[in-house]
């Protein structure tokens, strides 16, 4: 099952933070990251993935970087700032909230699935 | 190193390089910017298809990508919205400043549009009417102006070693040596024709200004030149004749010398109450020098005979009017009406809008106007028209009220239509009073010389002066009692141990006991500020100026 509606839209920044806190990567290898690291279960739109970048970036929660590969390709790598890290850090705090609440609404239905 | 936007990216598949191209197209942002959009897009479909095997599965691996990817506008709009985010603060406010400039400038344009479209209507000449406005009813008659014109071509310059002696109107021949004397004397007969046409216009009844309607338009500079060119020409001309009536008082013949006053003084009256302000003013000039000529003769002589003097108080009388126009200005309002229909247009009913040359002569406040600019609602040509028509109407009537009297306020009352930030009426006041001050000056000088001679004519007739001025009306000598404009009744005149002292209170208003005025530099001498204006005894610093 894919997600690639609304309730993805919603947590698509926690998701590129999440995967950016772990090393820098640029939007193919991100966009890849996404759905291996997911079961490919989440999956972002690619028409979306720049974008989102761009946001992030202009609130400074990443940071992008021109780098030259050693087979000659340019790429930019995207890397989480400081600032990026917190959020990333209370956007988590929520979203465990989040499933909590739901998990009780669905009686404890999450739970078992984990 | 910026990677570049333009390089097309050859490996891909056309319809990939194609889409990436769209949307970088639409991004809309700087080239720098889209450079870095265009390099992403092409590295992340150059990732995608690194693992195709031919063409035709590359081909089909990029419109699937381009599937996912989505429409490229609308993609181009999000990196555009993004991007454009991701500006540092100054910039954002840089843009934001430059856009709201742009705005203004914008809107400014659009409210100045009015002030540019249209075309004025030329309906009056106004060169022409301005020679019709004096001509008399009588088109038989003869017009001054021609004789001066002649006199004015039949002028001969003064030899150089004369120059500067002669440039006085008021000469003291008496500090001429022989040579001098036979140098003024030839030039005066050189000069003999010229001013026979001199006298010729000055005993010519009737007088209108006639202007070369080669020019069209007031607001022609050619239109003034051609006047400021011809003035002094006219003075040089009466310069001589005073230089003549200096010579004949000096050769003895004292009434050719007083009767040569009186044609100047003609010739000044003439040039009074009609044509431009600038000639109105010389025309003053003109009469002022003659009476303050006149008086400074019959101070040198001390005894006149009464034939002379009475000779000269007819010719005095034949000019007196004191209810006479010194100064009119349908010259300057054919000045502003000239300038109003060239710089707005017309309906055709008397309305019209500003255009920009016009700008500054709209009625009303110029700050006011200019906020109404951008209200799209300023006054046009009806407005201006009456605020023109209402502000020489109350000039004129400004010149008829005594200095004595309360003057009312040429500009102030706003709810009258002519308020203090009129861009062009508002720096005319000042001038104008100044005008009615010479007005009231050159009328008091008038009434002094004429008083004077009654006074002289008495004493000459009678063997003693009078005791005071009602005498010299109750004898005839004068017809009316002369009212000072500047005092409180007629002029003052009290018998001296030497003579008699005639005096006006003065610019100040305040009998000063007969004690003249000091002009700038502290030597006394007539319309000074302060002080009464003493007409005789004739101060010795009054002759030689």
């Amino acid at each position: 099952m894919k997600f690639e509606s609304q309730l993805l839209k919603g947590i698509a920044p926690v998701v590129v933070l999440e995967i950016l806190s772990r090393g820098p990567m640029y939007g193919y290898e991100l966009s890849q990251a996404i759905e291996r690291r997911s079961a490919e279960i989440l999956t972002l739109g690619k028409g979306t993935l720049y974008p989102l970048l761009y946001n992030l970036e202009a609130k400074k929660l990443i940071k992008g970087k021109w780098e030259t590969t050693d087979s000659g390709r340019k790429r930019r790598y995207y890397s989480i700032t400081g600032t990026g890290e917190a959020e990333l850090a209370g956007r988590k705090a929520q979203l465990v909230e989040l499933a909590k609440g739901v998990d009780l609404l669905l009686g404890g239905a999450l739970k078992a699935a984990f | 190193m910026e990677p570049n936007p333009d390089r097309g990216p050859a490996e891909l598949p056309r319809c990939a390089a194609e889409y990436i191209d769209q949307v970088v197209r639409q991004v809309r942002c700087r080239k720098r910017v889209r450079a870095e959009v265009h390099e992403e897009l092409r590295a992340h479909f150059e990732d995608d298809l690194r693992d195709c095997a031919d063409a035709q599965q590359r081909e089909a691996r990029a419109r699937k990508l381009i599937e996912q990817f989505g429409d490229a506008k609308l993609l181009a709009a999000l990196c555009r919205r993004a991007k454009k985010r991701c500006r540092p603060l100054w910039q954002k406010a840089l843009v934001r400043s430059g856009q709201g400039i742009l705005v203004v400038l914008a809107y400014t344009v659009l409210c100045s549009l009015p002030l540019f479209l249209g075309r004025p209507t030329i309906r009056v000449n106004y060169v022409e009417w301005l020679n019709e406005r004096w001509r008399p009813q009588d088109h038989q008659a003869a017009n001054a102006a021609v004789y001066y014109e002649q006199a004015a071509g039949l002028y001969v310059k003064p030899p150089q070693e004369l120059q500067q002696n002669v440039e006085t109107a008021r000469p003291e021949l008496e500090d001429y040596n022989d040579v001098e004397l036979g140098l003024l004397a030839t030039w005066l007969d050189e000069n003999a024709p010229a001013l026979a046409k001199l006298r010729q216009g000055a005993d010519t009844p009737d007088y209108w200004p006639i202007y070369d309607t080669n020019e069209s338009s007031l607001r022609d500079p050619n239109f003034m030149d051609k006047l400021m060119d011809a003035l002094p020409k006219y003075r040089y001309l009466v310069v001589a004749l005073a230089n003549e009536a200096a010579y004949e008082v000096h050769r003895g013949r004292l009434q050719d010398g007083l009767d040569d006053c009186l044609v100047i003084r003609r010739v000044g009256r003439h040039w009074q109450g009609r044509g431009l302000l600038i000639e109105q003013l010389v025309g003053m000039a003109i009469e002022g020098l003659a009476c303050a000529r006149m008086l400074d003769i019959l101070h040198d002589q001390p005894d006149v005979p009464g034939p002379v003097l009475e000779r000269v108080q007819n010719g005095l009388r034949a000019l007196q009017d004191e209810h006479r126009c010194v100064v009119s200005f349908d010259g300057e309002k054919a000045l502003w009406y000239d300038n109003i229909q060239r710089t707005f247009t017309d309906d055709g009913k008397g309305g019209g809008h500003a255009l920009r040359q016009g700008f500054p002569f709209d009625a009303g406040d110029w700050r006011d106007n200019l906020l109404g600019v951008f209200a799209f609602d300023y006054p046009g040509r009806r407005e201006t028209m009456a605020m023109v028509e209402q502000f020489f109407e109350r000039a004129q009537s400004l010149l008829k009220a005594p200095p004595a009297e309360e003057r009312p306020y040429l500009v102030s009352d706003e709810e009258e239509g002519i308020p203090f930030g009129n861009m062009r009426l508002s720096i005319l006041p000042p001038a104008y009073g100044r005008i009615g001050q010479q007005v009231w000056r050159l009328k008091t000088g008038e009434l002094a010389t004429i008083t004077v001679v009654a006074v002289l004519r008495h004493a000459a007739e009678r063997g003693n002066l009078p005791e005071s001025l009602d005498e010299l009306v109750q004898r005839g000598y004068l017809d009316a009692l002369p009212e000072d404009p500047f005092g409180a009744g007629p002029l003052s005149y009290r018998k001296t141990s030497d003579g008699f002292l005639l005096y006006s209170w003065g610019e100040n208003l305040t009998d000063d006991g007969g004690v003249q005025g000091l002009r700038q530099g502290g030597k006394p001498g007539l319309w000074a500020d302060n002080g009464d204006w003493v007409f005789w005894p004739v101060t010795e610093a009054e002759t030689k100026r």
